[in-house]
């Protein structure tokens, strides 16, 4: 029973994770929009490697919970995206990086 | 974590991507080409060669690699190194300037071992290039610049303008052949065309 407390207490971070975050692909996301001021919608899907569709669902979702910002414009006649983490946004990413660091870093070989 | 997903290396990705399209290395290959043949020849019409690599270069990255990958706007660290390479090439220029005006007037250089200066500085120039961009083959094309300057130094011409020549070949064809698999790796993206397509579309 105390051996189980304890996992439970070790494990205790893993239930606090952003789960808008946690999905790989988002975590890919944000990963990307995190080291840069903003990306092109069509460098994201580069970067990712997600197709339009994916990336397009995983960004609405990023977008519901205030962790990016889409802002459309026009070069010439062809449109584009660019996206953006907002300051939540940032700040989710490194709340769950240092939540991740300290999970892994605690739990035994 | 840090062991598995390691932010700078996930931004010098996102950095290198625009690399693929060759047009560097095509920049450096005509501008190596253009003053080796007008060496060689000494007919003036070769600097057109330098002139069309920056304009490959310049159009290229408006009409070819923007429409297929995207802009991306990086953060302060890539763009304080950026202001360093800005800095250390409008330093080089202006060196270089300054000598050429002082041997224009005629100003005695005769104890001071110009070329050999130049032998290093330009390839060192490069090479600082090189680290602070991320440019991996620009190390190469440093190298290939050193040999030419020490061929120019120690022959002079022709043996140099040959030696230039072949420096400004070997990324021109690297060049040409990483353009035409980028050409082939990343098709022209349209936003409207995706969007229509019926693929979770965004509104």
């Amino acid at each position: 029973m105390a051996a189980a407390n304890t996992a439970d207490a070790q494990l205790h971070p893993l239930a606090d994770l952003d789960r808008t975050i946690h999905s790989p692909a988002r975590l890919m996301v944000m990963t990307n929009l995190y080291v840069v001021e903003s990306a092109e919608f069509i460098a994201l899907m580069k970067l990712t490697g997600l197709s339009w569709g994916n990336l397009s669902t995983h960004l609405s979702k990023l977008e519901e919970a205030g962790y990016v910002e889409l802002e459309k414009g026009f070069r010439g006649k062809k449109p584009y995206t660019m996206v953006r983490l907002t300051g939540e946004g940032r700040a989710a990413f490194k709340t769950y990086k240092e939540q991740m660091q300290g999970v892994l870093a605690e739990l035994p070989d | 974590m840090s062991g598995m997903l390691d932010l700078r290396d996930v931004e010098r990705r996102a950095w290198t991507l625009y690399f693929q399209d060759g047009l560097w290395d095509i920049f450096f290959g005509l501008l190596f080409l253009g003053g080796g043949l007008r060496a060689l020849t000494g007919s003036l019409w070769f600097y057109l060669l330098v002139a069309a690599g920056i304009l490959v270069f310049i159009l290229g990255k408006r009409w070819i690699t923007l429409p297929r990958l995207g802009q991306i706007n990086y953060g302060p660290r890539r763009k304080a190194r950026l202001n360093v390479v800005r800095l250390v090439g409008f330093a080089a220029v202006v060196y270089t300037a300054v000598v050429l005006a002082m041997i224009l007037s005629g100003a005695d250089l005769s104890g001071i071992p110009v070329g050999w200066i130049f032998v290093f500085l330009v390839p060192a120039v490069l090479l600082l290039m090189a680290y602070l961009m991320d440019f991996t083959r620009l190390y190469g094309y440093a190298l290939l610049v050193a040999a030419f300057m020490i061929v120019s130094e120690l022959y002079g011409d022709p043996p140099a303008a040959w030696a230039q020549i072949v420096a400004g070949l070997v990324p021109l064809a690297v060049g040409i052949v990483l353009l035409v698999r980028f050409l082939r790796t990343f098709p022209v993206v349209d936003e409207d065309m995706l969007a229509g397509g019926g693929d979770n579309g965004r509104s």
